[in-house]
């Protein structure tokens, strides 16, 4: 298993782009709900909070017990999450008459290593309601922008087992110009996570946890022509060969002669594929349905059907 | 499901995902989910490593529904037979341009409108296609393509006088947020 940063969501709109860039950085990273996080988790490197349409000091605000992650892990919190640490640290957060939502310039005159390789002066941005008023001694700014005096902080040596960094600003959008390099100081510098996610090490691992799960079973599954079903054909079919059968069912709603030449594009792979002509059947039970997400539910219910089905002549049942 | 990763959180589902429904505790089966924590790009960049040919590896993202949440309200084989026709056309200049791999997806949307229009010398009242083509990284965001209008007519005009039952072709220009790559 491979070094894991988890990113706690607490609702912002950019907490997949923090994904995304770490991802885009080789480090392997998983999105939880804010309070679904388990602390024993061994493989856990770093964890970073995200930013949330909440304010801190909103009586209803999404709420962390921080002592279960500070001082186990180092940690990153971006907007929200860098609010929620200040606070709960003795800080002081405002609220602020208007919302900061844009680009800013952010001046670092320290040599941090969450700074290394970044000039001292660089866009980020900014979008937030609160501000971070003043800290605590157990923090010290690290970088500001001509309005936000407080816009990045970390903590003192020894206030914490590990570092904790914050930032008012969002590194995950691409309108942050260094957002990425800070990030990557973050997981590699400061978390010291290794770049290790790469197709080979994906598809290695996957295998793994396929051939752990699946053990001597059989599976069941169904084609669909795209790039994902086929990925996930592929790797299920390394890991447990013919033991996968696979079935590509038309249900009349495909592209005009798409199921001849889905079942083609298939030859050659050593794949299991049985191809099941449904179309009527899916036409006759959609007769008068205008409401999409009725629409959906009986063509999924159709597919479950036709996979019982097909269940039953492979013979596959739980393991 | 990286995308719909958010469920037990407090970030809000938009829809409910085409592929990830869970299973029915009728099947009493267990889920094996491979690419549950792989974004689209990184699945393509799986693929190419694990040599599957490229023409599965860069078709379009599909939904698991199809057409039928392609083709607008009701539908029936004549209206699958008007989009499949209307599909082709479209799929096939994309591909004859070079467009189809430098957009993310692509697609005709049978709308359930029936509009007022002359061939020849005969009234029509017939159906609405919608083309819609997006640029996306991950399919979480999307920019509609800015196909060139010369493009955008010869489809137009090839799907109006080959697709009986078409007589009028639009083109979507929302980007994703607020509107979804798919109509429905």
């Amino acid at each position: 298993m491979k070094d894991l940063v988890i990113i706690l969501d607490f609702g912002s709109q950019y907490t997949q782009l923090i994904a995304r860039r770490l991802r885009e950085l080789m480090v392997y990273c998983e999105i939880l709900p804010y309070n679904k996080f388990n602390i024993n988790d061994k493989h856990v490197k770093a964890v970073i909070l995200s930013g949330s349409p909440f304010s801190v000091l909103d009586e209803n605000a999404l709420d962390l017990d921080l002592s279960s992650i500070i001082n186990h892990f180092p940690v990153l919190g971006i907007c929200y999450g860098a609010q929620m640490i200040a606070h709960k640290y003795h800080g002081k957060v405002l609220r602020s008459e208007k919302r900061e939502y844009g680009k800013a310039m952010i001046q670092n005159n320290t040599d941090d290593v969450l700074f290394k390789n970044l000039p001292s002066e660089s866009q980020v941005w900014m979008s937030h309601g609160d501000s971070v008023e003043h800290l605590s001694d157990q923090f010290e700014i690290i970088a500001s922008t001509k309005d936000i005096p407080v816009a990045a902080y970390k903590s003192v040596p020894d206030a914490f087992v590990y570092p904790v960094y914050c930032l008012q600003f969002h590194p995950e959008v691409t309108h942050s110009i260094h957002g990425t390099d800070l990030l990557s100081n973050f997981v590699f510098q400061v978390a010291g996570c290794s770049a290790e996610w790469t197709p080979e090490s994906i598809i290695e691992e996957s295998v793994r946890q396929i051939q752990e799960k699946v053990k001597d079973g059989e599976v069941l599954m169904g084609l669909s022509g795209g790039v994902d079903s086929s990925v996930a054909a592929m790797l299920i079919h390394k890991a447990i060969g013919n033991r996968l059968h696979c079935v590509f069912v038309d249900n009349g709603l495909l592209r005009k002669n798409e199921y001849d030449e889905v079942l083609q594009s298939y030859e050659g792979l050593g794949l299991n594929i049985q191809g099941v002509k449904a179309g009527d059947q899916f036409l006759e039970a959609l007769e008068n349905v205008s409401d999409p997400e009725a629409k959906r539910k009986i063509i999924g219910k159709l597919f479950i059907e036709i996979f019982r089905l097909k269940q039953k002549i492979f013979r596959i049942y739980s393991f | 499901m990286i995308e719909s990763v958010s469920v037990h959180g407090p970030s809000v589902t938009i829809k409910s995902h085409h592929n990830v429904g869970g299973l029915p505790d009728i099947l009493h089966l267990s889920l094996v989910e491979p690419l549950r924590m792989m974004f689209k790009d990184e699945v393509r960049r799986v693929g190419e490593a694990l040599a599957l040919p490229d023409i599965l590896i860069h078709r379009h993202p599909f939904p698991g529904p199809g057409l039928g949440i392609r083709i607008l309200g009701s539908i029936t084989g004549q209206k699958v037979k008007l989009c499949q026709d209307a599909d082709a056309i479209f799929i096939k200049h994309l591909k004859d341009s070079g467009w189809y791999h430098k957009v993310w997806q692509a697609g005709a949307i049978l709308l359930p409108v029936q509009s007022v229009g002359v061939m020849g010398d005969e009234r029509t009242y017939d159906f609405t296609i919608a083309l819609r083509c997006v640029n996306s990284i991950d399919g979480m965001t999307a920019e509609w393509s800015h196909l060139p209008y010369e493009l955008l007519a010869k489809i137009s005009s090839d799907i109006i006088n080959q697709v009986k039952g078409i007589n009028r072709v639009v083109y979507d220009i929302s980007t994703k947020p607020p509107a979804t790559i798919e109509w429905e």
